[in-house]
């Protein structure tokens, strides 16, 4: 088990430099002068666009950090390979550059957005686990009854709608049609919320977001248990079971669950990691402070920084999210803790 | 609450009496008698058994032998109660265990019976086994269940069984998972399994069929050497008349889900009386060459069994087929032994004589048979022989499962 996990470990690596590469070469694709964008509105003295380009590693400087010109007295622009290793240098310092629109350190903006998204998702994903597992066990032991319709029939229609639309319906009729009783409870303010104010500490708020960010995922999971455990039940080692002389439930609980929960738990914790990528959509639409809604906030002010910063932090998230289900994906499978022995060639 | 758990161990507790209980005069350990079980499909009705009847005794062995979808192993099901109803359906007959009907029993009063007075084993052992659980949780299971152990006495119990049936180290083996064994150690740990509670009846569907030739040899033998121990009675399902040479007592031959000749196994293999029994015996490779004559398989396929064919159901493929035989359903032609055909010429001694392979075979019957001793017969030197070989083909195995890792 150890060894496996250290072998995953290692293959964080490459996945790493790979990805970084990705990003930095986007971060020189994009179209615009980098320093022109901080700049903003205003033109720039001269004087400070040449400190904003030696302190952001975009020309050469020399020892005493002058800018290095060459025989036509123009500064040199530093080798993308340069540039690459000062990014991937200020990147294990943390240091994932500055907002351009609001001059704030990236990293200090995230670490203030991310517990929101962070919360949100457990939310969602506890719903999605509960409601999913359930609904798709119900389903696949009463088959063909009418829980079995109705699970898939909403599942059909959750699968359909666009979170973002679910989540303008539960608004519209949580927070205007049921306004006196919920006492707008439930309900969050289109207009203000994810301000400097807005409280999100009262869990209230949580539950139209987070069943908004779990409704299709959660329709995936129950169709996902519910046919997984049908074809686990006409298994052999079914059979097996029960020719011991166990009971239907015995068989279900002790043999078919656990086999079956084999690709549902792959799907919810990859769903995760999904979910702690930030949900724009949904966090959009509730205006929720989270880097999802931050991230699309960036991109329409083209803010860069912030866009790159936060999509390199929401890849080493999925890598870890995805180790973590692999790991207790062998925890479940013996035949991948152990390797099979057709795999070991 | 005390109440209620005498009334959740009800079952388990009729089932064990049952097992204890003497087998009333005239009747038998298991007696199958015309059981019909039909399956309602979309295509219209399977007749998958249709008229089998047999009796068992202890310490007997019932070969059935058939080809493919002959309802081998749906009339085994059948007795084990597995067959989901619907779309099965019992159209006739009854199953008498000890004299009492297993198919008037409740689910529940079912599950009594399973594994703890008749056990099966199943035909793949690479995928009988829950991938996701130990062998020996796996073994003790049945023991937890009928036996009421506890999670460690199962574990301890399995641990015997394992060594029982000639796996080596398996104090440690209990721990491994399904897929760190071999088949043939799969297989092994199947019949540990299904003896676990020590059965009156142990099926067999096709133990051996996924297994290599020199495996299958032994899994034979340690579930006659198992019999010799626990006097089970065995019925061993095949579609190999070969393999049931040796050790069967009875052997009833299928086709399109009826009997169509039962009998000794002296009967079948000296004297057999119906054309598909012989069909059977000339595809029997070293059958073919004592004959000097070259194999002969059936020629044709097996018949639907939604649309059997009229009159006898092996006409179509029947070399002595006449016009009536397509007609009219044959008869069961039955001699005083017990031993019956559905044939209308079984009873015309020239036609037999002339037709049926000429058995130079000095068929085994008897060699497995006579050599049958109880174990404890053995003097010394030999026991201590057998085992040592025991181990040896055993270790061959483990080593073999090592090496399949490896490579
Ligand atoms: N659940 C079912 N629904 C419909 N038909 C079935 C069902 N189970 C079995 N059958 C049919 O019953 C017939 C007998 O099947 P069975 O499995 O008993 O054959 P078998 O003699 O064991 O063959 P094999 O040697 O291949 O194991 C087959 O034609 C099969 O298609
Ligand atoms: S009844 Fe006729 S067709 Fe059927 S086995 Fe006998 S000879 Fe062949
Ligand atoms: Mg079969």
């Amino acid at each position: 088990m150890g060894k496996y996990i250290v072998k995953r470990l290692l293959q964080f690596i490459p996945v790493f430099f790979g990805v970084t590469l990705i990003m930095f070469a986007m971060q020189n694709i994009v179209p615009g002068d980098p320093v022109k964008l901080m700049a903003g509105e205003k033109a720039l003295d001269p004087q400070v666009e040449l400190n904003i380009r030696l302190q952001n590693h975009l020309i050469e400087e020399d020892a005493d950090g002058k800018p290095l010109y060459d025989e036509n007295g123009n500064t040199i622009p530093t080798p993308l390979w340069k540039q690459y290793g000062y990014y991937i240098n200020n990147l294990f310092h943390g240091d994932l550059g500055n907002s351009y629109a609001r001059k704030l350190p990236v990293s200090e903006i995230l670490s203030e957005k991310y517990p929101y998204t962070v919360r949100l998702a457990l939310v969602a994903i506890i719903i999605e686990a509960i409601v999913g597992i359930g609904a798709g066990m119900i389903s696949a032991i009463k088959r063909y009854s009418f829980w079995d319709v109705l699970v898939t029939l909403v599942t059909a229609i959750m699968v359909a709608v666009p979170a973002f639309w679910l989540g303008m319906l539960l608004q519209l009729f949580f927070g205007i049609f049921l306004k006196d009783v919920t006492g707008g409870a439930f309900y969050l303010p289109i207009s203000g919320a994810g301000g400097k104010y807005a409280l999100f500490d009262n869990w209230d708020y949580y539950i139209l977001p987070a069943i908004t960010l779990a409704s299709v995922s959660t329709a995936y999971a129950a169709r996902i248990m519910r046919s997984q455990l049908l074809e686990v039940m006409n298994q052999d080692y079914i059979r097996t079971a029960k020719a011991k002389g166990l009971s239907r439930r015995q068989v279900i609980v002790h043999h078919a669950l656990k086999n079956a929960l084999i690709p549902v738990v792959t799907y919810i914790g990859l769903d995760l990691g999904a979910m702690l990528s930030g949900a724009i959509l949904t966090e959009t639409v509730f205006n929720w402070p989270g880097v999802g809604y931050e991230i699309y906030r960036a991109i329409t002010q083209r803010d860069w920084p912030i866009v790159i910063g936060g999509v390199t932090i929401i890849i080493v998230v999925v890598l870890v999210i995805n180790l973590v289900v692999d790991v207790s994906y062998a925890f479940l499978d013996p035949r991948i803790r152990f390797g099979a022995p057709k795999d070991n060639k | 609450m005390k109440k209620k758990e005498q009334e959740k161990l009800q079952h388990h507790i009729e089932a064990h009496e049952l097992k204890k209980k003497k087998i009333p005069k005239g009747k038998h350990l298991l007696e199958v008698k015309d059981l019909k079980m039909y399956f309602h499909t979309q295509d219209g009705i399977v007749k998958a058994v249709d008229g089998v009847s047999y009796t068992l005794d202890k310490d007997e062995t019932l070969g059935v032998v058939g080809e493919s979808g002959s309802g081998k192993s749906v009339t085994a099901m059948t007795i084990m109660g597995l067959i989901e109803m619907p779309p099965g359906q019992i159209e006739g007959g009854d199953v008498l265990y000890r004299g009492k009907s297993l198919l008037s029993m409740t689910e529940k009063e079912m599950q009594g019976i399973r594994g703890n007075n008749i056990a099966m084993i199943f035909q793949d052992p690479m995928t009988a086994l829950n991938p996701v659980y130990t062998i020996g949780r796996q073994l003790g299971e049945g023991l937890r269940v009928h036996m009421g152990y506890s999670r460690k006495q199962a574990l301890a119990r399995a641990e015997e069984l394992l060594g029982m049936v000639g796996i080596p180290n398996a104090e440690q083996r209990v721990k491994d998972y399904p897929h760190q064994f071999s088949g043939g150690m799969r297989q092994r740990a199947m019949i540990a399994m299904a003896l676990a509670c020590d059965p009156d009846i142990l099926i067999a569907d096709e133990p051996t069929t996924a297994l290599d030739v020199t495996i299958q040899a032994q899994i034979i033998e340690l579930m006659q050497e198992m019999q010799d121990k626990n006097h089970n009675a065995i019925i061993m399902i095949t579609h190999d008349l070969g393999v049931v040479a040796d050790i069967a007592d009875k052997i009833m031959v299928m086709y399109a889900g009826r009997p169509v000749e039962f009998g000794t196994a002296d009967e079948i293999f000296y004297n057999p009386i119906h054309p598909y029994t012989w069909g059977l015996m000339r595809s029997i490779p070293e059958q073919a060459t004592e004959e000097k004559k070259p194999l002969t398989p059936i020629s044709g396929n097996p018949p639907s069994l939604v649309n059997v064919p009229k009159g006898c159901s092996f006409s179509p493929r029947c070399p002595y087929a006449t016009a009536r035989c397509k007609e009219e359903e044959p008869p069961v032609y039955k001699t005083e032994s017990g031993h019956y055909s559905r044939c209308f010429f079984s009873g015309d001694k020239a036609f037999v004589e002339k037709n049926s392979p000429r058995t130079t075979r000095d068929v085994a019957t008897g060699t497995r048979k006579k050599e049958r001793k109880p174990q404890a017969a053995l003097d010394d030197t030999t026991a201590r022989a057998v085992q040592a070989l025991k181990e040896s083909q055993a270790a061959t195995e483990a080593s073999n499962t090592k090496q399949t890792k490896r490579g």
